[in-house]
């Protein structure tokens, strides 16, 4: 059952999330302000952008890996057996040739996030925007190159390890590009150590030690000791961890004003941080000397007491990470209790003296983001306008109406049925997998059959909330 | 999106809008593109373990082949022939195009099944060998997106009855089906090299 379920699980979340990397390449190539030209986009944009062109090339990949070892279970196929003239080996390239690419839709985004965070917090522009920009379109085309260096020890013989292990080692170039960017942005700028500038550095400490240890397993002899040990284990929460989590809880803590309209308490969120990173150190450092020391990874217990030590620091490790998380979880409760405080709330829509343009408008952004659409002239546009004495928002403007979509539940709909399906196949309820395939299918023709899909917000309205926006920074502005 | 005081007018904004559908549709086919290239590359993987089963050789007979590709190739013709129609808006042609592709297309998806009827009855069902595994599965995937485009079709001409003008979201939805249903008969034409004509050879 266990194999069944993330079966179907990996099978209907995956189509969530390609029409999701669809959905957002055909919005950036298409719906960007006028005067957004590639090069003016925030680095964030294009992170979003190069995860969106890899979700897009790999995640079809791997519904077909998923799909074939469904057909091995449900119908007696041959593809990954060991009798019939399967190939078990065929499963591990389909599975990381969307596996690795995987890695860097996590990261590229977190990325995305440091490159707002750090210029923000630092007072300054972001250092080499177009250095940025090539690291992360060259990580994303190398990220196609590299698969096979989760199983050099398949045996594909020297040449091939040869070129993947050089192949990920150049993916390190790219990536150090960034992480220099990062220092110098922050070299000589106005630092605030805001808690998103506390991940954003932990950041860099500790995903450059993990970036290193990668390196050290992309070479194919020093692999052949380290593959699946402890070693190896460590290498990847160490990139994970310190890039995707401190990435996403930077972004949290960067952007939850402007989606919520109140701050994150920091105090909270300062203790996360230190739990988590002094946690991390204890709980991960060990396990590249266990890697070393021959321990594997999945053993259920172990009988040489050389490892019981390096082990007793790792629980300490993971107990402070603990405190972390209980951490973590008492920054969300402590800053939606204190949401209605007038010190936590967003009353300006720019409380970092943003320089991207959704820190023009009112937290949380109206419904039409924009009442009038910014014409873009350089990068970071709205620290351009600000500079510059321009109205970004040109409020008081004559507003008109709005187009705009409706909202629909054909969404959650399909979603419902596809869990029916979903459900019923893994419980092998044929009847009403059937059921739940039809309504699917029912869902989308009644969708695109529905004529009443769109409406206008009349300009009065507009002008109402636009407004009130107004008032509210004037009365800021008076304070 | 919003509007603008100066330079794009109302009109101007809905109608980029809405060509971002057909653009979003082709990225999507793209997609669907890998699926096919990955069930290619199993296929050339797995291609020769017959383990001790039947060969090319022995299943494939070509005459039954050229029809399915015949109907295929036709249907992509006539599809074309609507879309002209729609253009013009004679919609009355449109769904009777709409109709004749859609009885191509099920000649196509009825010759297909008939076909894996006859192997299975044989033995040579997908369970056999991992060769006859990645033939079924890279063809009945072909074949399944081909029933999709019929559903998909009829779905069209029910819409498209008792209307008299041809909407900008209806052309949308024409564009859409006629991208996917051109770009199944392409995958067929690889099909039909690759799987059939190479094996035989």
């Amino acid at each position: 059952m266990g194999v069944d379920y993330y079966i179907w699980a990996i099978q209907i979340s995956g189509v969530g999330t390609l029409l999701t990397g669809v959905n957002f390449f055909v919005t950036i190539v298409k719906m960007r302000a006028p005067g957004m030209t590639w090069l003016k986009m925030p680095v964030f944009t294009w992170t979003a952008f190069c995860s969106s062109i890899l979700i897009m090339a790999t995640f079809p990949v791997l519904t077909v890996a998923v799909a074939l070892l469904g057909l091995d279970r449900y119908f007696g196929m041959h593809f990954f057996t060991n009798d019939g003239g399967g190939n078990q080996m065929l499963y591990l390239n389909l599975i990381w040739a969307w596996g690795h690419p995987e890695v860097y839709i996590l990261v590229l985004p977190a990325f995305g996030v440091f490159s707002e965070v750090v210029p923000a917090f630092s007072g300054k522009p972001l250092f080499g925007y177009k250095t940025m920009v090539y690291a992360t379109c060259s990580i994303m085309v190398l990220s196609f190159l590299v698969w096979v260096h989760h199983f050099f020890t398949m045996g594909a013989g020297p040449d091939v390890n040869a070129f993947f292990g050089i192949a990920t080692m150049i993916i390190s170039i790219p990536t150090g590009v960034k992480l220099f960017n990062w220092l110098f942005t922050m070299y000589k700028g106005r630092i605030q150590y805001h808690a998103c500038m506390y991940w954003a550095v932990g950041f860099m400490v500790v995903f450059t030690i993990g970036g290193m240890t990668g390196v050290m397993m992309a070479i194919p002899g020093s692999d052949f000791v380290l593959h699946n040990s402890l070693f190896l284990i460590a290498h990847f929460h160490n990139v994970i961890i310190g890039g995707v989590y401190f990435g996403y809880v930077c972004g949290m803590n960067f952007w939850a004003p402007k989606v919520l309209g109140f701050k994150m308490n920091e105090a909270w969120g300062i203790r996360a941080f230190w739990f988590w990173l002094v946690g991390f150190f204890f709980a991960f450092m060990p396990l590249y000397v266990l890697g070393f020391e021959g321990m594997t990874r999945r053993i259920n217990h172990y009988d040489n007491p050389a490892w019981h030590p390096w082990m007793l620091i790792a629980e300490v490790g993971a107990v402070l990470i603990l405190f972390g998380v209980v951490c973590q979880l008492m920054q969300i409760f402590v800053s939606i209790r204190d949401c209605n405080k007038p010190e936590n709330r967003d009353f300006t829509g720019d409380p970092w003296n943003g320089r991207t343009l959704e820190w023009s408008t009112s937290s949380p952004p109206p419904v039409y983001n924009y009442a009038i659409v910014p014409h873009v002239s350089s990068l970071d546009a709205f620290t351009h306008d600000k500079e510059n004495g321009i109205d970004t928002r040109q409020a008081g403007a004559q507003y008109e109406a709005i187009h705009m979509p409706k909202n629909t539940a054909s969404g959650i709909s399909a979603g419902a049925f596809a869990l029916i399906f979903g459900f019923a196949a893994v419980w092998y309820i044929w009847w009403l997998a059937a059921i739940g395939l039809v309504g699917v299918i029912a869902t989308v023709i009644a969708r695109s059959a529905n004529k009443d899909i769109d409406y206008y917000i009349p300009a009065e309205e507009v002008a109402r909330i636009e407004n009130e926006h107004t008032r509210k920074l004037m009365a800021q502005a008076a304070e | 999106m919003a509007q603008n005081t100066t330079v794009p007018t109302a009109g101007h904004d809905e109608h980029h809008h809405e060509n971002t559908v057909v653009f979003g549709f082709w990225v999507y086919l793209m997609t669907d593109c890998i699926i096919f290239g990955s069930l290619f590359a199993t296929f050339a993987v797995l291609r020769n373990q017959f383990n001790g089963g039947p060969t090319p050789h022995e299943l494939f007979e070509f005459g039954g082949l050229g029809l399915e590709t015949a109907l295929l190739l036709l249907s992509s013709i006539t599809y074309g022939f609507g879309m002209i129609a729609a253009h013009k808006t004679q919609i009355s042609q449109v769904i009777m195009w709409l109709g004749v592709t859609f009885l191509l297309g099920l000649g196509f998806v009825g010759l297909e099944v008939r076909e894996f009827a006859h192997m299975i009855a044989d033995g040579a069902g997908p369970d056999r060998s991992a060769f006859l595994s990645a033939f079924f599965t890279l063809v009945s995937t072909h074949g399944l997106h081909v029933t999709c485009g019929l559903i998909w079709i009829v779905t069209l001409m029910v819409q498209l009855m008792g209307t008299t003008e041809i909407p900008e979201r209806m052309m949308n939805k024409l564009t859409c089906l006629s991208l996917f249903w051109h770009f199944l008969d392409i995958v067929w034409i690889c099909v039909f090299t690759y799987v059939y004509l190479a094996s035989m050879i």
